[in-house]
């Protein structure tokens, strides 16, 4: 999300914001975004999170350090 | 006596519709005939020849639901691979069957019951030849005793 307005409007209303991005054929054709988006709206988290740190591992990216960096960023 | 300009409507110059407008109405629909153009392009496979599966990296798979194709350099594998659901990169290998020479079209199984049935057509006129020969056989020996026959009804 480089777009700080999609950000914004996802912050504002996430459910709101996962329909929309759900509406678009060319996103919904990434299996991974498909997947993402029916979990976020099931609401299982465990499952969002072993997306992310299987992604973070494909990528060559330490899940842990990730958080952490973005933790930091955000001053938490 | 100062002269002023007439600044009559009738001096003013005539604009019938926008002309902005119909340029860009234009662009438009020069836009419009190119991009249905591009749209008809055939799209190509997604991938890359690589040396060995480590040298491929995330960032070459698509994230578009689509596969994209590795072949090795050496041509002993070609790799599929794409995204799963769950974050994971699947990978299927492809090993080229080294028996079948390409360009051969008849196959391993096609040249046994060739070959079966060669060998079996060889017996066949062998036999045949078996039988000529002693078909032959047969008939000098019945000219002979037609020979012999007839010697002694002379005598």
């Amino acid at each position: 999300m480089n777009n700080p307005f999609k950000l914004a409007k996802f912050i504002n209303n996430p459910h709101a914001f996962i329909q929309q991005m759900m509406n678009n054929s060319e996103i919904m054709q990434n299996p991974i975004a498909k997947n993402t988006f029916e979990l976020f709206q099931k609401g299982d988290n465990k499952k969002l999170e072993e997306i992310a740190r299987n992604l973070c591992s494909e990528n060559g990216i330490d899940a842990d350090d990730a958080l952490k960096q973005i933790k930091a960023q955000f001053g938490m | 006596m100062q002269v002023f300009p007439n600044y009559s409507m009738s001096n003013m110059p005539q604009y019938y519709g926008a002309p902005y407008m119909d340029r860009l109405s234009n662009l438009q629909a020069m836009q419009q005939q190119i991009n249905p153009a591009m749209q008809q392009m055939p799209v190509g496979i997604n991938g890359k020849m690589v040396d060995k599966l480590e040298n491929i990296t995330a960032n070459d798979v698509p994230m578009d639901g689509s596969f994209a194709v590795f072949p090795k350099r050496d041509m002993s594998e070609i790799y599929i691979k794409y995204w799963t659901g769950d974050g994971k990169i699947a990978t299927i290998a492809f090993k080229p069957n080294v028996d079948s020479a390409p360009g051969n079209l008849v196959g391993n199984e096609n040249k046994s019951e060739i070959g079966a049935l060669l060998a079996a057509l060889e017996g066949v006129s062998g036999r045949v030849d078996v039988l000529a020969d002693k078909m032959e056989e047969i008939l000098k020996q019945k000219s002979s005793s037609r020979t012999k026959r007839e010697v002694n009804s002379d005598e």
